[in-house]
């Protein structure tokens, strides 16, 4: 489990397998592919719980370094309030000073606490504590 | 591709940062995945009969049984009885019942052993993938549980032993896979942060478990 949360590292070919049952347009087959290929490049890393599972990269950011939510599927629901935490906790381990992910739908906004902000159209973000 | 070089060159600081996010990632995975596997071992190992695990939790449940009623009274042995369980309802004598004790976190060890291998197995097989085990750290913490009980009088032991499933239960279930392929490649075409980012909402908009 890293970084104290109940996350593991899966093999990059845990996307494909994670991603079987998402709804149609979510995300396309050849998004999916390139996904699990930077999971395989080494350059973004899988990791999965009983909650979920993300893929997540390091990047530089506005303000450093910047961990960058590829992908998030959620096997129950809670996942996000449950994880928001570990999310945080990967993050601050690897000396990401940011967070972020786009938004493909809306709603987040709701559902984000007050530490996240929107970064231009669909992009949230939030400085790790 | 659009022509006319709208594209944003890179400065010299952004790539150095880029490629040290890049090796940050990579170290990060090397650090974890050790540890990962190193506690999948020790949840899988354990499964087998007669293994150093198996056999060291059952050992220390029953030096935890002895010096537990090394200075336990008689009203132990009516506590005991009196929880209903099949446990101290025929003893007369400490002995007898510490003996009985002894037994019993003999197999308490064992079953929690079990539970904990089966349900890495239930794991294995609920993810598809033959590489995922459960991750328990479990067996010495099994083995403490087994002494808890010894040393506790009949109804926290009781109580204790009632947790003892519960700690099983919640030890077992967390994956470890197997290493990422080692040696990293030269960097191809990044992804476009706009589309795929935007899947990170699926842990709102997923149709089973949507908000």
């Amino acid at each position: 489990m890293i970084s104290g949360t109940k996350f593991c590292i899966e093999d990059p070919v845990f996307v494909a397998h994670a991603s079987r049952g998402l709804r149609p347009g979510v995300a396309s087959a050849s998004e999916l592919v390139e996904i699990e290929a930077q999971c395989e490049k080494e350059e973004a890393i899988c990791v999965a719980c009983d909650d979920g599972m993300m893929v997540i990269d390091l990047r530089p950011g506005p303000e450093g370094l910047e961990l960058f939510v590829w992908l998030a599927i959620a096997f129950r629901h809670g996942a996000y309030e449950r994880q928001d935490a570990a999310l945080l906790a990967i993050a601050r381990d690897l000396g990401a000073q940011t967070i972020a992910f786009v938004a493909r739908r809306r709603g987040w906004a709701r559902r984000l606490g007050p530490e996240w902000h929107r970064r231009g159209k669909d992009e949230f973000m939030r400085r790790v504590t | 591709m659009s022509k006319g070089g709208s594209e944003i060159k890179e400065t010299a600081q952004q790539r150095a940062m880029a490629d040290f996010a890049v090796n940050q990632l990579q170290d990060y995975t090397k650090r974890w995945l050790p540890l990962q596997k190193r506690l999948a071992a020790q949840t899988v190992e354990p499964g087998a009969a007669g293994s150093a695990a198996r056999k060291s939790a059952t050992g220390r449940s029953n030096v935890d049984t002895q010096i537990a009623f090394a200075g336990a009274g008689e009203g132990l042995e009516k506590k005991l009885a009196g929880t209903g369980r099949n446990l101290g309802a025929a003893m007369t004598g400490m002995a007898d019942n510490a003996a009985t004790s002894r037994g019993m976190g003999q197999v308490t060890a064992n079953q929690s052993v079990d539970d904990a291998y089966t349900e890495t197995l239930a794991a294995l097989a609920a993810t598809g993938r033959g590489e995922r085990a459960g991750v328990g750290n479990s067996l010495s913490r099994q083995a403490a549980i087994s002494g808890d009980q010894a040393a506790a009088d009949a109804q926290s032991a009781l109580a204790k032993e009632t947790a003892i499933g519960e700690t099983a239960g919640s030890l077992a279930g967390y994956g470890l896979q197997a290493a990422m392929r080692p040696g990293p490649k030269p960097q191809g075409p990044g992804m476009s942060t706009n589309v795929l980012g935007a899947q990170a909402d699926n842990f709102v908009t997923n149709p089973q478990y949507g908000p």
